[in-house]
């Protein structure tokens, strides 16, 4: 049934044919598409994950066909401006010259460091912890030269650069049709070039002809490309097991599998191609590579053109789109009170929060795993949570109060994950405490919920202070604002509660306690522990409504200092994903909840006496 | 008369009562907690940030398992206390009146689950404990150490068959404490203990006293790691009463060469090391397993092969990443593995908690008690529609 299910959704959400941007490759431990490969390493490069200058010797070419292009015209693309250098500090002792997009190229930093050679050696010489930004960034200026040299000559050779022209020569080595040869195919044939190898050093000098002479050239020239055997980076070939090795590797002198022969073969006609402009046909040698692999190795091609169609689509930031277009409408609905108006809001609220569904569905199938994993995810998901109940209310209130909870808590969210998807791959695999489908899917989820509900919970009572604020006479708004908000507290309760439960019982059965007092283990403990603070405050009658508000609303500090704030701390088993930018956020983020709500809360105190 | 007094005594009986109702409406009163939570909160913020600088288990033994904690000179309660108090105000809330009807079943429930989530805590706190057994390939161990907790042990190596251990474990190894037992002729005085420290050479050779290691090492002490667990504990002591080997001697964790003592004709060994415990069988490591994702240094899983031995029946176990083995209320689970060239030495977490199913049994009852009282205002809310 479940799979049922699944080949549904799969039949649903595959689009798109298969081609070149879909081979796979294996990159930190994933088999992914080239594209991917090829937009983290834009990403890592350039900081973006496309092209966006006014080069005038550079077209803006997508990330794929930029990877083709250094694969396939290596010199011309040294030129490009493809290295994102923000720092000036870091630019100017590189010795090079200012320029307004802060991008520089391959060949003018490789200048830089060759006449700063210095500078190299004396960070080398120094250790980590005395290194400054500066120091850092040039290290990783260089690592980023060093990895785009090793990329760039990754499929150097599938280039066909060697010309053999003489008809015996070309007869032995079964070459047809005349055109030059690359490295690879000497190496698939490697028995047959012995065999000319042999007669050459069998034969004396004297009494070459000029096919060994052409050979012997051959030979120098074939010596000369495997300069570039450190090109390793492109895991490209099928092997054994689970590891798939680059061109170069399987072409030290090894025995290649029929499968490694073959597609070797289909690689050197696909670079061809591609090199001739031909996309046709290097579309056809895709699909020749991607069903010879299938033959021999379990590979869901699928889900390769999906995460490349996923890559494409830019999913999440449609959705954003639509939230802020559902925003404005709304905006537009407060002043003419229309109902259409008001139904044209909700509706851009429900495309963009489809979308945002359809971008985590994405996710989770191309993944294999539950939709919470990383840092990113969880901003995606507690989002759509957010979200989610904001239409809920939405659904049974049609007072656009949903619609400004779901867009405001959308759009902030969406932004914070575009941040943090400019900082990397976010379609890492994970580490193996982590790696269990099961947990992740009932803890991680549950606690990722309460997130959300805390946060709608929190926003009702910036609502409902406001409310006071300005309509203090409107009592029956007032009144469900007011309940809205307490049936929300109770419900973020049982998902934090059970989602920091759940914790305890998975670390429990993953290593031995239930509870370590570990900081994200308090943070949501401290959520826990504010929402039943609040609940028994109002039983108690410690507090009345504009108490019990003001600390509902507060939440969201909890939420926020749980979230990301214990990952500042970089202590226990949770921290993952570290940001400088991060903390002063956090804190601007903080200092104005604080203040704005605490002044809300004079004002409505002042305003109704009553409910104090 | 007598029914007068009776009815008198009942009276005051009854009177009593509700003197006892008072007291108990006013120690489980809702706005005690509502306090005590908010001391936890404070108590749950700072104990996180300060594990930034202090590490987690000074901060946890500081802010949460001890039942005072200090701020300059003034005391405060600790988790511990806040927890028993929370626990005593939380208990009162069943002497209240209708707590059964259907109103509040639901939340009854749910105080009832928290209240066996606290005992849980407070059983785990007291009586479990655990540490890591830590075993090369091929080797057997059957005990497990203590992250924390250190001893010093004496063994008699005199007997060709049996070795005799005298063991003075941590609460007695302080500055100035005098050792001894009836197992071994001599006394042992503890100069200092430190909690973390590093052996450094001495450039002048000591005083003549100065005896094993001790001649020509001396013990640095360093601050306290974050990680409670990787201080390398060390201790100086001095010997007496012994025929000839009278002198002071050092002893620290993880020590190259083992201290050994010639004396009235008897051999001993001084080991100080972890805390063991034995455990009623033997585990004998046949296999470390670690999957990495292809190509990558990112481990996807780790498993142990073992054998588990009782009276010397074996039995093959594979413990792996979230997937321990239970055996006769121990628990051992994949932790971490040291490589040491062809060397794999797995370390498996070892636990035994008496409170371990407590967590389990009072989530069941608090998700019944939630979601009862959920469905309970759900319905009434649908009830006040209708009408």
């Amino acid at each position: 049934m479940i799979k049922m299910i699944y080949i549904l959704c799969l039949g649903i959400l595959i689009s798109a044919d298969f081609t070149y941007k879909d081979l796979p490759i294996l990159q930190s431990g994933r088999l992914k598409p080239l594209d991917s490969f090829a937009r983290n390493h834009l990403l890592q490069f350039y900081g973006k994950h496309q092209f966006k200058t006014n080069d005038k010797d550079f077209e803006n070419i997508v990330a794929s066909d930029w990877l083709f292009q250094i694969f396939t015209k290596p010199e011309k693309e040294l030129d490009r401006k493809v290295f994102n250098i923000r720092n000036p500090e870091v630019a100017f002792s590189l010795g090079l010259d200012k320029n307004d997009f802060h991008k520089y190229s391959f060949k003018e930093i490789i200048k830089g460091f060759q006449e700063n050679q210095n500078l190299l050696e004396s960070l080398k010489t120094k250790d980590e912890l005395n290194q400054t930004l500066v120091d850092k960034q040039i290290i990783e200026v260089y690592q980023n030269i060093l990895s785009y040299d090793e990329i760039t000559h990754g499929m150097y050779c599938f280039l066909p650069l060697i010309n053999i022209s003489s008809s015996a020569n070309r007869e032995f080595m079964g070459i047809n049709d005349d055109k030059l040869v690359s490295y690879s195919y000497f190496m698939r044939n490697i028995d047959k070039f012995k065999v000319l190898l042999k007669d050459l050093l069998d034969t004396h000098e004297s009494k070459w002809n000029e096919s060994h002479l052409e050979l012997s050239h051959i030979a120098i020239q074939l010596q000369k490309m495997t300069q570039f055997h450190y090109a390793q980076s492109l895991k490209i070939i099928p092997g054994d097991d689970e590891l798939w090795y680059s061109p170069w590797e399987v072409m030290d002198g090894r025995s290649l599998t029929r499968l490694q022969y073959e597609i070797l073969e289909l690689y050197e006609k696909l670079v061809d191609s591609y090199i001739k402009n031909d996309i046709n046909n290097v579309n056809i040698y895709t699909h020749s590579i991607i069903d010879k692999i299938g033959v021999d190795i379990d590979l869901n091609t699928l889900l390769l053109s999906k995460e490349t169609s996923y890559n494409e689509q830019n999913i999440f930031l449609w959705s954003m789109v639509f939230y802020l277009i559902a925003f404005f409408i709304m905006g537009v609905s407060w002043m003419i009170i229309n109902k259409y108006v008001t139904l044209a809001s909700f509706i851009s609220i429900i495309i963009g929060f489809l979308l945002h569904s359809y971008g985590l569905i994405s996710r989770m199938i191309i993944m294999q795993r539950p939709p919470v994993t990383t840092l990113y995810e969880s901003i995606l998901f507690v989002s759509f949570i957010l979200v989610l109940f904001a239409l809920i209310f939405e659904y049974y209130r049609r007072d656009t109060l949903g619609v400004l909870i779901a867009s405001i808590g959308g759009i902030f969210l969406h932004f914070i994950g575009f941040k943090y998807a400019a900082d990397g791959d976010t379609l890492g695999v994970l580490v193996a405490v982590l790696n269990s489908n099961f947990w992740l899917s009932t803890h991680v989820t549950t606690i990722a919920t309460g997130y959300g509900v805390s946060l709608v919970a929190g926003l009702m009572a910036h609502i409902y202070l406001i409310v006071c604020v300005l309509q203090p006479q409107n009592k029956k708004l007032l009144n469900k604002l007011f309940n809205n908000t307490y049936g929300l507290t109770l419900m973020g309760l049982f998902f934090t509660m059970f989602g920091t439960i759940l914790g305890g019982i998975w670390a429990d059965q993953s290593w031995g306690r239930f509870w370590g007092w570990d900081p994200k283990e308090n943070g949501a403990l401290l959520i826990v522990l504010w929402h039943l603070m609040m609940l028994h405050l109002r039983v108690s009658g410690l507090i009345r409504k504009i108490g019990y508000a003001y600390g509902v609303s507060l939440v969201n500090i909890i939420v926020v200092l749980a979230w990301f704030g214990v990952n500042l701390l970089n202590v226990g088993l949770h921290s993952y994903g570290f940001t400088d930018n991060v903390a002063t956020n956090l804190f601007l983020f903080i200092g104005f909840e604080i203040i704005f709500m605490t002044t809300m809360y004079l004002l409505a105190k002042r305003k109704n006496p009553k409910l104090v | 008369m007598v029914l007068m007094s009776l009815k008198l005594s009942l009276y005051n009986f009854a009177h009593h009562l509700s003197n006892m109702r008072d007291y108990i409406k006013i120690i489980g009163s809702p706005k005690i907690f509502s306090f005590t939570i908010m001391w936890m909160i404070i108590l749950v913020f700072i104990g996180t940030i300060v594990q930034k600088d202090i590490g987690l288990y000074a901060a946890q033994m500081q802010y949460f398992s001890s039942w005072f904690t200090w701020f300059g000179f003034l005391p405060f309660p600790s988790g511990k206390l806040t927890m028993l108090v929370m626990f005593i105000n939380l208990s009162c809330y069943f002497f209240r009146p209708n707590i059964f009807s259907n109103k509040k079943i639901g939340i009854t429930t749910t105080h009832f689950g928290v209240i066996l989530m606290l005992v849980g805590g407070a059983l785990t706190s007291f009586f479990s404990h655990g540490g890591s057994v830590v075993i090369d390939e091929g080797k057997i161990s059957n005990y497990y150490e203590n992250y924390y907790n250190k001893e010093l042990v004496v063994i008699n190596t005199s007997d060709l068959n049996n070795d005799y251990f005298t063991v003075f474990e941590s609460p007695l190894l302080i500055k100035n404490s005098v050792l001894s037992h009836g197992s071994i002729p001599f006394q042992i005085e503890i100069l200092n203990y430190y909690i973390n420290c590093k052996p450094v050479s001495r450039i002048y050779e000591g005083q003549d006293e100065l005896k094993g290691m001790a001649k020509n090492f001396f013990l640095q002490q360093i601050p306290i790691e974050k990680e409670y667990e990787q201080n390398i504990s060390g201790i100086i002591y001095k010997l007496s009463n012994t025929e000839s080997s009278d002198g002071i001697y050092m002893n620290y964790i993880g020590q190259p060469v083992t201290q050994t003592l010639h004396d009235n004709n008897k051999d001993y060994m001084l080991i100080l090391r972890r805390e063991r415990t034995y455990l009623p069988f033997e585990l004998e490591l046949i296999d470390f397993d670690k999957i990495m994702h292809p190509g990558t240094e990112i481990a996807k899983s780790y498993s142990s092969l073992v054998n588990l031995m009782e009276n010397n029946i074996p039995r093959k176990v594979l413990i792996s990443m979230n997937e321990p083995l239970r055996y006769k209320g121990y628990t051992f689970y994949q932790a971490s593995f040291i490589e040491n060239g062809s060397n794999q030495t797995t370390v498996l977490a070892t636990v035994k908690n008496h409170g371990r199913l407590f967590p389990y049994i009072s989530t069941i009852i608090m998700c019944i008690g939630i979601l009862y009282h959920m469905l309970f205002m759900v319905l009434k809310s649908f009830n006040r529609k209708e009408n």
